[in-house]
């Protein structure tokens, strides 16, 4: 004999039912609500077939019952998405800083080439103005036309090698702010992912499920802090629902965010950007770009506030002057991933300083272009055997061998067209020689001056090519990895609406149920009366 | 039913975006090259045509510079070569004089080839000191004095002008040196010599060594026509020898100025093989680019109309 449920029964399971298909509608409408919501994830409530119960014949059913909530979040995707934001920012970000060097280069070619003057912008232009002015001066050496004509091209090259130079000055000042900027915008992820990991620990134990949307939004912050800088994702070894995140690759050092601590605060490191002295590696005065010293970029991981960072706690030993141990700052080697990865190696290896010996960086190499031009020029010009139009040799330095800050290059004050050494011979040849002049338009043709200046032109435009090439693809596989995980993560409106629909039948079919079992009731009441 | 990777509602649009994005960016660099007409704007673009195309351009400076030095070598030695023809005539005449006064002529036929040889003389002495736009053409690079100095005396009863080298330390044997290509000078110019001061040098009036010096050769027989003596068989010898040392100049001159003609022709050439390349090397093909642009565009049309399509169904439409 065959017992079943009972109607008491049937009517718990199809009220159970339509809880169940609530609950369904609800994941439904989060999901559709989140459609467009960073960082969201499709969140899908498992229901489960309920227990069953022996009723003598067999085994019945007793329903359903939504047995968790899980978010579809794949760890292996989202660390693909991770790592493969960080490159992509980092590519991303790069490209526009070197384009901006270039820029502020300002080398053009013109369309047309059949002028005996380079209309062109930029210092290789100027140069060709330049040597092409001492070739008529050559030409016609007593020309006072002609020599306040060199005179004016050589103003005109200075101020372009100047003006280039301050511009990437400008440039280098505002990618270190950005840098800081950056190292605060890191600083206050760290701090909002450690609080979101004491978040999500507490939730986790209270109510023993998941906590889908704190994970969400934690996950979320970790990709924004990922685009920021190389970033290394582990579970915290003492409580598995919180992250550490390390930076540059090294899991059990450098911890932006342990467990419960982010930004500097308790065990946790904060990371500054700190203008720095590029010979000496001290931190520049009041930390900011120095124009004297040409500032490098130093990263720099401390312990404290964010107000106070804490060198003085770090001083074993102070290297390289900054109070940090040389284990805490970072180099090129860990930073050539996210925003602050591209800042770093754009202000310290594409744009340099110049004042180290060898530096082939680009301000190195306007700066060796400007020495270059001045010693050559005034070997030429202040040789013992070069006559100025007044008949005088060693006229004396057409640059100064010392520039006035911040300029890399100058004519000289003192510099006047009769003192332009035209002439040149063991004794004064007279107004009509112009072999000097020859002899310093002839300059055009050295390795060091001309030729060097093209290969700088070159490095910086092989740099933004190669790293646009980088940022093509790297954008391609971001694109891809994104693509991969939203297959998993992302939250379809079809899907939703089907199953939007599949619930609320289900639902209606659960109401009618309980309906029938209503009537049931009735029917049972009903002959009990008669 | 197997299924490809599932597709989200962030699917479509993160992928028509990137899309759009790349396509805007072909068509911005096409659009830029057409207007440009250049196939690169900066050095990114192209580093090693870029790179090139500067040095061409920077060697088209330098070749324009060597052509207008060229040409301004030309004028100088085309009034070097004039100013050479011209003595020519001058001495070639003075030679006739003396020939015809070395026979037996009567003193007043003498005087009067006297005065025509002061005329020859004088205009001698001036051609010494022409200017070519206000620098004395036969000065050497000192140029800021005549060549040879005047002054006056008489000859019987005529008054008449006597010539000397000017031996001051600005006149030079030095001429201007003009480099015409890369590495080759020519000296472009000549002097007048001298030969009463230290140090004396060679040029077209005087050899420096008193071997030729055609200013003391014709002075000499002026004055003596003047007196109503005939010339001497031995000035007249040395008279014929100034045609002789005269005809060397114009040869000289003559040359340098077929050469420097040949060198402007060259540069000439070569201006026009560099514009050529520089057009080559920065110039783009036009039909290819308009052709590629107008594909990038039907490309992006196609994109934004497919992807707007796409992306405004939903299955709610369906739904009632």
């Amino acid at each position: 004999m065959a017992y079943g449920l009972g109607l008491n029964g049937t009517l718990a399971m199809g009220v159970n039912s339509l809880t169940t298909q609530r609950i369904a509608i609800e994941v439904t409408g989060n999901n559709l609500s989140n459609m467009s919501t960073p960082g969201a994830s499709k969140q899908t409530a498992n229901i489960t077939e309920d227990i069953g119960v022996n009723v003598g014949v067999g085994e019945e059913g007793s329903g359903s019952y939504v047995a968790s909530i899980t978010s579809a979040r794949s760890a292996l995707m989202d660390a693909q998405v991770v790592k493969q934001s960080s490159l992509g920012s980092y590519y991303d970000k790069l490209q526009g800083l070197t384009t901006s060097a270039e820029n502020d280069l300002g080398e053009t070619v013109s369309s047309t080439s059949s002028s005996d003057t380079n209309s062109a912008t930029g210092i290789t232009a100027g140069m060709d103005n330049f040597w092409g002015a001492w070739q008529s001066l050559a030409s016609d050496p007593s020309s006072v036309i002609e020599r306040n004509n060199v005179l004016s091209n050589a103003g005109d090259l200075a101020d372009t090698i100047n003006a280039t130079y301050s511009g990437l000055t400008d440039s280098k000042s505002s990618m270190i702010q950005e840098a800081q900027a950056n190292t605060d915008k890191l600083n206050t992820l760290s701090s909002e992912i450690a609080s979101l990991n004491q978040q999500i620990a507490a939730t986790e134990i209270q109510t023993q499920s998941t906590a889908n949307d704190l994970r969400d939004k934690r996950q979320y912050l970790v990709e924004q802090m990922s685009q920021l800088t190389d970033i290394t994702v582990t579970n915290n070894p003492t409580n598995s629902a919180m992250l550490n995140i390390s930076i540059g690759g090294d899991a059990s050092n450098r911890l932006l965010v342990n467990g419960i601590n982010g930004a500097g605060a308790g065990t946790s490191y904060r990371l500054n950007a700190v203008a720095t002295n590029p010979v000496t590696g001290n931190a520049e005065a009041a930390n900011s770009y120095n124009v004297a010293t040409n500032s490098a970029l130093t990263y720099t991981l401390t312990t404290g506030s964010a107000t106070a960072p804490n060198y003085a706690a770090t001083t074993n030993p102070p290297n390289p002057g900054l109070g940090i141990p040389a284990a805490d700052l970072l180099t090129t080697t860990n930073q050539q991933e996210g925003e602050l990865g591209a800042e770093y190696y754009t202000v310290n290896t594409v744009l340099g300083n110049g004042l180290v010996a060898n530096d082939t960086t680009l301000m190195g190499r306007l700066r060796t272009l400007a020495n270059n031009i001045t010693s050559q020029v005034n070997a030429i010009q202040n040789s013992a055997t070069a006559w100025d139009a007044n008949g005088n040799n060693n006229a004396g330095n057409f640059f100064d061998t010392v520039p006035t800050p911040p300029n890399l290059i100058q004519v000289s004050a003192t510099m006047t067209q009769d003192k332009i050494a035209a002439a040149s011979g063991a004794t004064y040849p007279g107004t009509l020689d112009g072999t000097n002049a020859t002899a310093l338009a002839n300059l055009s043709t050295s390795v060091s001056l001309g030729e060097y200046q093209r290969q700088t032109v070159s490095n910086i435009g092989t740099t933004v090519s190669q790293t646009t090439s980088h940022q093509t693809a790297q954008d391609l596989i971001v694109t891809q990895v994104t693509k991969q995980r939203d297959s998993v993560s992302g939250i379809s409106e079809d899907e939703e609406v089907a199953n939007l629909t599949t619930f609320q039948n289900a639902y209606s079919a659960s109401a009618k149920l309980v309906t029938t079992l209503d009537e049931m009731y009735q029917t049972v009441i009903n002959m009990k009366s008669t | 039913m197997a299924v490809g990777t599932r597709i989200t509602s962030n699917t479509y649009s993160n992928q028509l975006k990137y899309q759009l994005q790349n396509l805007q960016q072909r068509q911005l660099d096409t659009q830029q090259r057409v207007s440009a007409g250049m196939a690169f704007s900066s050095s990114s673009d192209d580093p090693t045509g870029f790179a090139t195309a500067q040095t061409t351009a920077s060697e088209q400076v330098k070749t324009n510079g060597f052509l207008k030095a060229t040409q301004s070598a030309i004028e100088v030695a085309n009034a070097n070569q004039s100013g050479m023809t011209n003595l020519q005539t001058l001495v070639n005449r003075a030679s006739e004089l003396a020939t015809q006064a070395t026979g037996a002529l009567d003193p007043s036929s003498l005087q009067a080839m006297g005065t025509e040889m002061n005329s020859i003389l004088d205009q001698v002495a001036g051609l010494a000191n022409r200017q070519l736009d206000g620098k004395y053409l036969f000065g050497g690079t000192g140029n800021v004095a005549p060549v040879v100095l005047t002054g006056t005396s008489t000859v019987g009863a005529v008054t008449v002008n006597t010539y000397a080298y000017n031996n001051t330390a600005n006149y030079n044997s030095t001429v201007p040196t003009i480099e015409i290509e890369q590495g080759v000078s020519v000296s472009n110019g000549i002097v007048t010599g001298r030969n009463n001061s230290a140090p004396n040098f060679g040029g077209f009036l005087t050899d420096g060594t008193g071997t030729v010096d055609i200013l003391s050769d014709l002075t000499s027989a002026r004055n003596q026509l003047l007196a109503g003596t005939a010339i001497t068989p031995a000035a007249n010898q040395q008279i014929i020898k100034d045609v002789n040392y005269i005809a060397n100049f114009v040869g000289v001159t003559s040359a340098r100025s077929s050469t420097l003609s040949k060198a402007e022709t060259s540069l000439n050439s070569n201006i026009l093989s560099g514009k050529t390349l520089y057009s080559d090397q920065t110039g783009i093909n036009m039909a290819n680019e308009l052709t590629d642009l107008q594909s990038i565009q039907l490309s992006y049309s196609a994109a934004l109309q497919t992807g707007a399509n796409i992306l405004k169904l939903s299955l709610l439409d369906y739904m009632k």
